[in-house]
């Protein structure tokens, strides 16, 4: 998709994702794991084999009990943005949507001095980064890049999954529409390796809501086929099937630790962000 | 089955217009890209297509089948089974000779038209009288056959309604689509028309009760534009019988000018120098001495009575005075005395024969070429105060005061043409038409139904 206009507009994609953040960001992600910080959290009682330096001698003094103080550890981590570059995401205004988000958390991570790192469907990756230089290379690559093409998701998913690395955040924008096997499988093997997935599924008005109507023959973007259809009478099992596709979808991603953040193009990607940050990893 | 307005048939091929558009709108298939047809067609979906599309279908027919409905509800369906026919004979005494014979062969003509086993004829002589084909009597709605609870006076209300058949005194029954009354023949002997309500009551679902007293005009719905007619009854002084009679809502343009200059003329030639003829009437003096000289019409405006009677239309009426009332019908000739043994004048043969005469001449000549006769005039006495009707156009007087009104009615008729209507629309014709509409605006509503239902929770 030419997202050169709306560069017109907002300037650089890199101030558009940096006003994006600034003002939808406001606290910083923490680690699960507790380590040596300055950032006390809470105490514990001692047990054998803790390291005495932790044992906090006030309360000892005070209650005459042995407790361990816990730190929160700050952590830094590898953020992989995922992003469908495939022909469906050309439809409409969706892939707009898609490089907004993706250029959004790419900076937002960055800034929390976080290692992002960009993969995208069409075979371009990134290695996870801090650096700015390459930073700016990402959004240079995702102004001009164009959706098209087709990808096989098994091939695409397994080749992703080989260059992660190091355990962290995996983003996934696409718009999730095919098998959903194959991010059923990915994301499941993401959770097992202690890596968290979310997802933001990027819809398109018009496929949120399938307004047509009459005979039509129906002509999709990565497909050759055309499929003849009475759109009045499709409308409801479209509806029907995207409502299950989007639930058992949430619900992958849900079971294996991470949240499925759902958009349309008429949608600002400000509240999607927004979600993401609101509500939590 | 036959249709009361089958015009409206030709509205049905409209009934295709769903059809028409569900097809229409089709046309050619236009081509939309869509981003991909991963949700589209699945196959999981087979059957919930199949019942979509024949729920699409379902509705479609529905919507026929209520454009149906709609322009069988507009065209009326009936009956077109037996035809029944009342036909009423008078025998009573003023349908001696001539008319009576003309009445006869009217009544054979019928037999002979609608077939002798469906004319419903009750015929009398002096005291006797019978029925034929009682066995084939049809059934008779009750709502549909007016009625009255007996006290006085009694409204007439219900939906049978009734034509004249010639200018003879044989009747025939009708029914209409918009209402009106069963009727009966004027001038029977009493005995004769409680005979004739006895045996009426007799039939199944036929209620009819008789009393005696004063009648009220009911005039709502004078001005819908078909013929409209009213039962009334009432207590003919002069005769000391009982009668019917039956008002046609014909516009007949009457020339009030002419007729009072004719009935002006009348009233100042006449003679009032009779005595009177029982213990009850007075002189002519005496009514003179109590009399004001006043003459108030009444128009066909929506006014009540007192309104015309407080205004200036008073006209100079020779030594009476009178309310004069035109209601379209027939002409009323109000005369209001006080006190009210006054108006005894009034039962004195003579005037009242002069009088008939006068305003049978008066409106003969007149009614003549329009295909309308003066049936006769007849009078009647009330005593009471003038109570004005609310809204109403030609207003009606109750006795149970002092005053004394006289009521000249004017009968005219307009000569029916040989029952138009008859052959349309009979009694079992009417019943029909009426289970035909309930059960179409059930279906309809059935329709209505099935269609949000599909529509909205299918």
């Amino acid at each position: 998709m030419d997202i050169s206009p709306f560069v017109e507009k907002y300037g650089s994609l890199f101030i558009k994702s940096k006003f994006l953040v600034d003002g939808l960001y406001q606290g910083k992600h923490r680690s699960i794991t507790f380590g040596y910080s300055v950032e006390f959290t809470e105490h514990r009682p001692y047990e054998v084999g803790d390291d005495l330096r932790f044992v906090d001698w006030k309360v000892y003094a005070r209650t005459d009990r042995f407790m361990v103080k816990k730190f929160t550890d700050e952590t830094e981590m590898d953020v992989y943005v995922f992003l469908d570059t495939s022909g469906s995401m050309r439809y409409e205004a969706k892939f707009h949507s898609a490089i907004l988000i993706a250029g959004a958390l790419l900076y937002l991570f960055n800034t929390q001095k976080d290692r992002v790192s960009l993969y995208t469907t069409s075979g371009f990756f990134a290695p996870p980064t801090r650096r700015k230089d390459e930073l700016k290379e990402m959004f240079r690559y995702l102004e001009n890049i164009t959706p098209q093409n087709t990808f096989i998701p098994d091939e695409v998913f397994m080749d992703f999954s080989i260059r992660i690395k190091k355990r962290g955040y995996i983003i996934l924008i696409s718009d999730f529409l095919y098998d959903i096997s194959y991010i059923e499988r990915f994301i499941r093997f993401m959770h097992k390796k202690h890596r968290t997935t979310v997802g933001f599924m990027v819809l398109s008005e018009k496929e949120e809501k399938f307004p047509f109507s009459g005979g039509a023959l129906f002509k999709g973007i990565e497909e050759e086929a055309i499929v003849e259809v009475n759109a009045d009478l499709e409308k409801r099992m479209y509806l029907k099937a995207l409502k299950e596709h989007k639930k058992s979808l949430s619900n992958h991603f849900k079971s294996n630790g991470g949240k499925l953040i759902t958009l349309t193009d008429k949608d600002g990607v400000e509240s999607a962000i927004s979600m993401f940050i609101g509500g939590g990893r | 089955m036959s249709f009361l307005y089958p015009f409206f048939l030709f509205l049905l091929p409209l009934a295709a217009l769903p059809l028409i558009l569900f097809t229409g709108l089709r046309g050619k298939k236009k081509e939309i890209i869509f981003s991909t047809l991963f949700l589209i067609r699945r196959e999981e979906f087979r059957d919930e297509r199949f019942k979509q599309r024949l729920r699409l279908w379902l509705i479609i027919i529905l919507r026929i089948l209520m454009i149906i409905t709609i322009i069988f509800l507009l065209a009326r369906p009936r009956y077109f089974g037996k035809r029944w026919h009342f036909a009423y004979f008078d025998a009573s005494i003023s349908m001696k000779e001539a008319k009576a014979e003309r009445a006869r062969s009217a009544l054979f003509k019928l037999l002979d038209i609608f077939g002798e086993k469906r004319v419903f004829v009750i015929d009398f002589d002096g005291e006797r009288l019978f029925i034929k084909d009682t066995s084939e009597v049809p059934p008779m709605a009750v709502n549909d056959v007016f009625y009255t609870d007996g006290r006085l006076p009694f409204q007439p209300s219900g939906k049978v309604i009734c034509a004249p058949l010639s200018s003879s005194d044989a009747w025939i029954h009708l029914d209409s689509i918009k209402g009106g009354y069963m009727y009966f023949s004027a001038f029977s002997p009493e005995n004769t028309v409680v005979k004739v309500y006895n045996l009426l009551q007799s039939l199944d679902s036929f209620e009819i009760k008789a009393g005696k007293g004063s009648f009220i005009y009911s005039v709502s719905g004078r001005k819908m534009n078909y013929p409209w007619f009213f039962v009334d009854y009432r207590d003919n002084l002069m005769e000391n019988n009982y009668f019917f009679y039956v008002a046609l809502n014909g516009k007949i343009p009457v020339r009030l000018d002419k007729k009072l200059m004719v009935l002006k003329a009348f009233f100042d030639s006449y003679p009032f120098t009779l005595s009177p003829v029982s213990d009850n009437c007075v002189s002519v003096d005496t009514i003179l001495q109590g009399c004001k000289r006043q003459v108030v019409f009444f128009s066909k405006k929506n006014r009540g009575l007192e309104s015309y009677v407080n205004k200036a239309h008073k006209v100079p009426f020779g030594k009476w005075y009178g309310y004069m009332m035109h209601s379209g019908i027939n002409s009323f000739l109000f005369f209001r005395f006080y006190p009210h043994d006054t108006a005894a004048q009034f039962y004195d043969p003579e005037f009242l024969k002069a009088l008939s005469d006068t305003l049978k001449n008066m409106f003969k000549e007149e009614r003549a070429e329009k295909n309308v006769f003066i049936r006769d005039v007849d009078f009647s006495i009330c005593r009471g105060p003038l109570v004005p009707e609310k809204n109403s156009v030609a207003g009606f007087y109750v006795c149970n005061g002092d005053t004394v009104a006289v009521n000249i009615d004017i009968q005219e008729y307009r000569k029916p043409s040989l029952c138009k209507h008859s052959e349309e629309v009979s009694f079992k014709q009417l019943s029909s038409i009426m289970v035909f509409q309930r059960l179409l605006v059930y279906f309809l509503i059935l329709l209505f139904v099935f269609e949000t239902a599909l529509l909205y929770f299918l």
